[in-house]
């Protein structure tokens, strides 16, 4: 989902940019306050940072201003909440301006797909997922496997909304499946993955997270 | 490439530029000064930056995507028709319009692009994390983008281990079997973070570190 620069109309970037900026001033906020409650806290967001970025430089080239790649924020939020993982997903998308992938103008919505709604929706899906009694496993899959389809229908949308090349926000969105769908699917499987390896391994970790009770 | 001259101006005075471009540069819509101003960071990155050692292959994905979006809008925007061709029983149109807007999303894409490569590529990790620094970024994000990059390279040695001993175990005979020992990696590596993240919180707790950034400054 990565939009490069000249892809959005300069007022749509500036809009994205103004409310992915109160999401994650929220963000900071709440990982100074973390930070003095937990020490380790610092040491961990910049642990989930890596993985996210790890995640999402290997990417496809879409022929519309976009790419194709896991996005790992559904995992970061379900970990870490979904309220610091836009200010987390800000730090991603600036060290990827030094891989030359994604954009200054286009950071604002970069930051809103992945770092909000990717964030969001996956851990709205895990702890509703919980609440339904799904087990670890199958809430890590859903969390995974629709966060990242919905980074994807929200870049879809503002594609469409830009109306760069004449296109609607469906053939952005049509055009994305082929290849985001079995990206998802792996995405939402590992995720499900750790998930488990860690409440088999070492379920302290996951409760001193607040994943589990 | 390190005796550049771009390598010697002031670094916040470089990012400052680059931005004042990239945000010109996406605001001039379709003008016509865009392909001098275009052409010329090319030569300026290529002759004076690069020293002609310039590899085509860093800027290439950019490249296809900005021609890619050029060439979409070309044969579905507009009316008039420039060109037809015939390939099997279809027939695709060149449109006027298609062309220009198509030519000036291209050097919007490329332009962008071009100068933040010309800036990245002159600036190590450090200075860039400084000069962000002395532009007002909040400390929050240096702190958790240097913590990153450190791990990434942990990330990077442990995962390649861990993959030649799950392979040694025929941790990926089957799909089911890499999907399980893929899911492994990624537990045993946060595991691994994890203890090392106590560890040194433990050492930096010892050393007096109690979550507020202090910089000593000389005299």
């Amino acid at each position: 989902m990565h939009l490069i620069d000249g892809v959005l109309p300069p007022l749509q970037a500036a809009a994205y940019g103004a409310v992915s900026a109160a999401f994650v001033a929220a963000g900071i906020k709440r990982y100074q306050k973390n930070s003095i409650d937990k020490i380790n806290y610092k040491i961990l967001s910049g642990v989930f940072t890596a993985f996210v970025f790890t995640a999402t430089v290997f990417e496809i080239p879409m022929p519309f201003g976009s790419t194709e790649h896991p996005t790992g924020t559904p995992l970061m939020a379900i970990f870490l909440g979904p309220i610091v993982t836009p200010f987390l997903s800000t730090v991603v998308l600036l060290l990827e301006l030094l891989l030359r992938e994604g954009g200054i103008t286009t950071l604002g919505a970069n930051v809103f797909s992945l770092g909000v709604v990717g964030g969001s929706v996956g851990w709205c899906i895990f702890y509703l997922s919980r609440k339904l009694k799904l087990g670890l496993f199958w809430s890590g899959l859903l969390a995974g496997f629709l966060g990242d389809i919905c980074v994807y229908f929200v870049t879809a949308l503002q594609l469409g909304i830009a109306n760069t090349d004449g296109k609607s926000f469906i053939y952005y969105f049509i055009m994305f499946v082929p290849g985001q769908i079995p990206l998802a699917v792996i995405e939402g499987v590992f995720t499900g993955l750790v998930l488990q390896f860690l409440y088999k391994r070492r379920i302290e970790f996951l409760k001193e997270l607040g994943v589990v009770k | 490439m390190g005796s550049s001259i771009v390598n010697l101006w002031e670094i916040r005075i470089k990012l400052l530029l680059v931005l004042a471009m990239v945000v010109g540069i996406n605001l001039s819509g379709d003008s016509f000064a865009l392909v001098p101003v275009v052409t010329g960071i090319y030569v300026f990155v290529t002759f004076f930056v690069f020293k002609k050692k310039l590899n085509p292959k860093s800027i290439a994905i950019v490249m296809f995507i900005a021609a890619a979006l050029g060439g979409v809008q070309v044969v579905t925007v507009g009316s008039r028709v420039l060109h037809s061709i015939n390939i099997f029983s279809a027939t695709i149109s060149f449109y006027e319009e298609g062309l220009r807007r198509g030519v000036f999303t291209f050097l919007r894409i490329s332009g962008s692009t071009g100068v933040i490569f010309l800036a990245i590529s002159s600036m190590s990790l450090n200075s860039f994390f400084m000069a962000l620094r002395q532009l007002g970024l909040p400390l929050a994000f240096i702190e958790v983008m240097t913590i990153a990059l450190k791990f990434t390279f942990i990330f990077k040695d442990e995962v390649f281990t861990i993959r030649k001993a799950q392979k040694a175990r025929l941790g990926y005979s089957s799909l089911l079997q890499s999907a399980k020992s893929t899911g492994d990696i990624g537990g045993i590596v946060l595991l691994r973070a994890f203890d090392k993240s106590k560890v040194l919180a433990k050492s930096m707790k010892s050393r007096g570190y109690n979550g507020a950034n202090i910089v000593h400054r000389e005299g």
